[in-house]
């Protein structure tokens, strides 16, 4: 389905696909949703699989870094997913590099891409910035804009959208509170009678 | 919320802050601004003393009317704006024909 060449206009970072490889509906995602990446967010992957292991605790921050970096890089191995990547140049380091890389890629080529979705709110503030500077119509959002492309063509239903939502809620505290909430409220969707009263704000 | 809540005034025992900012007052070339830093200062320890569930639970107060959004943003501060500008962006992707990026 996807070729080394291939390029999809959605741009994901490195926790935006750790995130959605935990979540309930990678599998639908994977077979849906075309995403592209950068090379430096595929090293990333490496990097957290590598440092983390495959024993700690099921559930803790440590094992869905390890097992949704395994996910996501095993889906970036496929040629059959339609997930890819792109070189970032010159290739950047630090703590910050594949947030920086998805930040060159809008500046560098801007016309390839519709959306950048990011984990950190900061990140997506500053990539929106770089879209502005250049007066690009490049959307930046939160990852659950994964799942609701997904609910928007009937692929899921509230249900499995809403859930999606409540683990992203469970999972990643404020960050995810932040994601969570700005699907919510920029697309009302109850989710009162799905999730329990404690993952509703 | 009203006018007149924002005029409160906040009393504490200062003691021995009270005599050190009073001294720095006067040997600082130009004095300083006793009640600005003041402000900037309970600002900044009211922040660094958030949990995220505490950043949490004081957004939905500001969501539910019940928050003024001045004092959101005392507590919140960049975040604040950051999640409002989140909503936005999301608002305006969600009326995109997203069937575009099935593939």
């Amino acid at each position: 389905m996807a070729n080394a060449d291939t390029r999809y206009p959605i741009l994901v970072d490195t926790d935006t696909l750790i995130a959605v490889a935990n979540s309930s509906l990678w599998t639908q995602l994977t077979k849906h949703v075309g995403l592209t990446t950068t090379n430096v967010c595929k090293q990333e992957l490496k990097r957290h699989a590598e440092n983390t292991r495959e024993t700690a605790p099921e559930g803790s921050r440590p094992y869905r870094l390890h097992y949704g970096s395994r996910t996501a890089l095993g889906a970036l191995e496929d040629d059959e997913t339609p997930l890819t990547q792109v070189t970032s140049v010159p290739r950047p380091h630090g703590a910050d590099a594949g947030e920086e890389s998805l930040r060159r890629e809008v500046v560098q080529n801007p016309e390839a891409i519709d959306y950048v979705i990011l984990m950190d709110a900061a990140g997506r503030r500053s990539i929106r910035r770089a879209v502005d500077d250049q007066d690009g119509d490049i959307r930046v959002v939160t990852p659950p804009f994964l799942f609701y492309i997904l609910y928007d063509n009937e692929l899921i239903s509230r249900r499995e959208f809403c859930e999606a939502c409540g683990e992203l809620l469970e999972r990643e505290g404020w960050t995810g509170y932040n994601a969570v909430k700005a699907a919510w409220e920029g697309i009302p969707i109850d989710c009162s009678d799905i999730l329990d009263n404690h993952l509703l704000p | 919320m009203s006018q007149e809540s924002l005029d409160d005034t906040i009393k504490f025992r200062a003691g021995p802050l009270k005599e050190a900012a009073t001294e720095l007052d006067s040997v600082h070339l130009g004095g300083i601004n006793i009640s600005e830093l003041a402000r900037e200062g309970l600002t900044q320890m009211l922040q660094r003393s958030m949990t995220d569930d505490d950043k949490i639970a004081i957004y939905e107060r500001y969501s539910a009317g019940d928050l003024s959004e001045d004092a959101a943003r005392v507590l919140l501060g960049d975040e604040f704006d950051f999640l409002e500008e989140d909503i936005d962006a999301f608002r305006e992707a969600a009326t995109d024909d997203t069937s575009d990026y099935l593939v």
